[in-house]
């Protein structure tokens, strides 16, 4: 089933080979107090890919994600985007890599385009490169009116959008993505969709992790699956799905959840008042 | 269903306590502050009417009035401290609306405050009631001021609270919070030179004008029933009650529109560009976005607002001095301008911690901690520099100290780079997590308040025992050579330099390759 993640026990041998992945991840894991948050994650993602990393709550995989981008240390295992490792290198990794986080803390006092300088000169881009790509992305975003309005006073879309703009700001070739579509409403959710479409067209690579399984199956390229902080399968659409029916079917089944029992509950709906 | 509200009331009080000891001790200190005032307002009541009857109806008055008011305004200040006598929360439970006043209103008699409250206004029925049927009057007026209290303040929030809920009206009111505790002070040290001087007959006047208002003619109802003029009592006590049903009608329709209408949405649209207006010369980098962005916080961020307001006292405490002097003060008082900058800098040292979760940006786009902190100082810098010599040239428009007003400004400048220099080592090594939401009084739950002020405590300490060489420099040069002050002040640039160098080198050296260690610190552990 994955056969181009690399065995849990050998590892990748040194450089040779990363070169080939947009993200190779080994045997990584981190314990927050008692709770094992990710137990040994394994993953390879080649590159030019749109990726998908399902799970439900609790699974881990926004602290795979963190793990990956740079943002939260390991206990053990290792990070290589782009055939750099993350850890030593994080500089040059970062420098590769766009990260759109779940829970969009942005300094929210700034207006649209002032978030997008800021992050910009951050990564020393100059100016003018800076200004001519907020005023497109900003634009295909649909954020144009926004543009000089504060972000605390966005919607939660806009939030997303503008986060999504600043993570796009300097090119990366690496696009990591927490919940992109999580409370988003459809017309925010497709202008998404079309940027990110045209981001993978360019040969570049998106991960991302959702909850919402027609998403990921419209999307994705590939799929991996954790749960309890360990991945349960990773492969193509079709090798993750196997014989059942949607990707939903194989989800709930890897993640092992019951049917809800019809029998309880038979108060429901009765209520007169 | 009022025992139900009161019941949770309760519940919360009691929950509260065992979120921790920090929420104990905040308890104990306002009941030693509450219960004595009550104490106090009891005995007024209570003694003077039969101690000193010409002062009855002054003190009557004046007494309901100032409860009346302190009531109304109290919620309004700290707003958002009890969310669950927001009826916003309560929308969607199924209570008509006389069940949600009646419980409400039961509610908001419960806890501290009121209890002081309704224990000082007890002492009115010691000290007015007349043997007979005029007690009861009195013991009715005291009832009826709590009433008018309690659905003025429900009437006032309720009415407010779409507007209070709004993002900018909450910035607002931290601001407003700020300067009236600064306002507070100014007046409860002014009151006590004026009230002395004041007359007799000017209270009286004042307490004949008051006397007309709802908390007014309760105090003149019971006053009267001491008197034993019932009837006049009756009238006055009816006035009173009729005015508590007109705000509970007020307070019933602002109910109503609560339920039936959406929050309101605000939008602030500012001037475009991060490098827009008099921040356009700043360099194009890293460190100069991490300095146009601290610059546009110092004003758009409601708590570096709030701690910027607050410099403001000091800063003119020496023009009140000035003001207040015989004209003896000299020119040299320009000096005294550098307080503020001492007060900018002391609000700097923990501002990794001001950054908050935000910061995982910096993080994302690649360490380079140097240029961050650069940027905060420059930011540091570009404030205080300003401020203390709009401060100088105050006070040398006063004293005529113009010659010191550049050395003020030179002094500034070294004075805010050797504070940043400690600034960007404390907030490495102790970076303190700042709780969220808009009150700056608010400590959160996290327990921190008290290493927080610790650290503050020693950082400050460091910075005064840095500045000490400053300090013997200036006051012999003033002693000895005043054109001196010259070279004094640019050796404290160059002395202000090393320091912030040093401190950078030791900031980095600790924390370089350590930003993600750095991120989790500054970022308020969530409940839940």
């Amino acid at each position: 089933m994955s056969t181009e993640a690399p065995s849990a026990d050998g590892g990748p041998g040194e450089e040779g080979g990363t070169g080939h992945h947009a993200l190779l991840l080994v045997n990584l894991a981190k314990s927050f107090a008692t709770m094992r948050a990710v137990d040994g994650v394994s993953l390879a993602v080649p590159h030019g890919c749109f990726f998908g990393l399902v799970g439900p709550n609790g699974a881990g995989k926004t602290t795979a994600l963190r793990m990956a981008t740079g943002l939260l240390r390991p206990d053990a295992g290792t990070a290589v985007v782009d055939g750099i490792d993350v850890w030593r290198d994080p500089r040059a990794a970062k420098a590769r890599i766009g990260v759109l986080p779940e829970d969009l803390r942005l300094f929210d006092r700034l207006t649209g385009t002032e978030l997008l300088s800021y992050t910009g000169l951050l990564r020393s881009m100059p100016e003018v490169v800076i200004g001519e790509r907020s005023v497109e992305l900003l634009g295909v975003l649909g954020l144009s009116e926004a543009a000089n309005t504060l972000v605390v006073d966005y919607s939660h879309g806009m939030r997303k959008k503008v986060a999504l703009a600043a993570a796009l700001l300097h090119g990366p070739r690496i696009l990591f993505l927490d919940e992109p579509f999580e409370a988003i409403d459809p017309v925010s959710a497709r202008a998404i969709r079309g940027v990110l479409e045209r981001y993978t067209d360019g040969g570049a690579t998106v991960i991302f992790s959702s909850h919402v399984m027609e998403l990921v199956e419209r999307l994705c390229d590939r799929v991996a699956v954790m749960h309890q902080g360990r991945v349960v399968s990773e492969g193509s659409l079709d090798e993750v799905r196997g014989s059942r029916a949607s990707l939903e079917d194989a989800f709930v089944e890897l993640v092992g959840a019951t049917e809800v029992d019809s029998r309880g509950l038979g108060w429901l709906g009765t209520s007169s008042g | 269903m009022a025992r139900h509200f009161v019941r949770l009331k309760l519940r919360l009080i009691r929950n509260g306590l065992r979120l921790g000891s920090a929420q104990v001790v905040g308890l104990v200190l306002s009941l030693c502050v509450a219960l004595p005032l009550a104490g106090l307002g009891f005995t007024l009541l209570a003694v003077v009417p039969r101690a000193e009857p010409d002062a009855r109806l002054p003190v009557a008055v004046l007494s309901f009035t100032a409860v009346f008011v302190g009531w109304l305004l109290a919620p309004l200040l700290a707003f958002g401290t009890d969310d669950t006598l927001d009826p916003a929360r309560l929308a969607l439970l199924p209570l008509t609306r006389r069940q949600l006043m009646t419980g409400l209103l039961a509610a908001s008699t419960i806890g501290v405050v009121p209890l002081a409250i309704l224990v000082a206004l007890s002492g009115a029925v010691v000290g007015f009631s007349p043997p007979g049927p005029g007690a009861v009057v009195v013991v009715a007026a005291v009832v009826v001021e709590l009433l008018l209290c309690v659905t003025a303040s429900r009437a006032l929030v309720t009415s407010l609270s779409g507007f209070l809920r709004s993002r900018r009206a909450r910035d607002i009111s931290v601001v407003v919070s700020v300067t009236l505790v600064l306002v507070f002070n100014l007046a409860v040290q002014v009151s006590g030179r004026v009230l002395g001087a004041a007359d007799r007959a000017a209270v009286d006047q004042l307490a004949k004008v008051l006397g007309w208002l709802p908390p007014g003619l309760v105090a003149r109802a019971a006053v009267d029933a001491g008197d034993g003029h019932l009837l006049t009592a009756l009238g006055e006590l009816g006035l009173g009650a009729a005015a508590v049903v007109v705000l509970l009608m007020v307070w019933a329709a602002a109910l109503d529109r609560l339920s039936t209408t959406a929050e309101s949405a605000t939008t602030t649209t500012r001037a475009p560009g991060l490098f827009s207006g008099i921040l356009r010369f700043l360099p194009r980098t890293r460190s100069g976005a991490v300095a146009a962005k601290d610059l546009r916080y110092a004003w758009r961020d409601p708590r570096r607002r709030a701690g910027l307001i607050s410099v403001a006292p000091v800063a003119f405490l020496p023009l009140a001095s000035i003001l207040f002097s015989d004209g003896g003060a000299g020119p040299v008082l320009v000096l005294a301008a550098l307080t503020s900058a001492g007060l900018v800098v002391i609000q700097s040292l923990n501002h990794l911690g001001m950054d908050g979760p935000p910061y995982w940006v910096n993080v994302a786009a690649g360490e380079d901690l140097r240029a961050d902190l650069g940027g905060k100082t420059l930011a540091t810098v570009l404030l205080g520099t300003p401020l203390c010599t709009g401060v100088a040239l105050m006070i040398a428009a006063l004293t005529g100290g113009w010659a010191y007003v550049p050395l003020v400004v030179v002094l500034a400048v070294g004075l805010l780079l050797l504070g940043t220099g400690v600034s960007n080592v404390v907030s490495v090594l102790a970076p303190q997590p700042v709780p969220e939401g808009t009150n700056p009084w608010a400590s959160g739950n996290t327990g921190q308040g008290c290493a927080t002020g610790l650290i503050t405590l020693l950082g400050m300490g460091v910075m005064a025992v840095l500045c000490v060489p400053v300090v013997i420099a200036v006051v012999g040069a003033l002693a000895v050579w005043r054109p001196g002050l010259v070279a004094v002040s640019l050796v404290t640039v160059a002395y202000g330099y090393v320091l912030w160098r040093a401190g950078l080198a030791m900031a980095a050296r600790r924390a370089e390759g350590r930003l993600p260690e750095l991120l989790e610190a500054i970022s308020p552990k969530r409940a839940g």
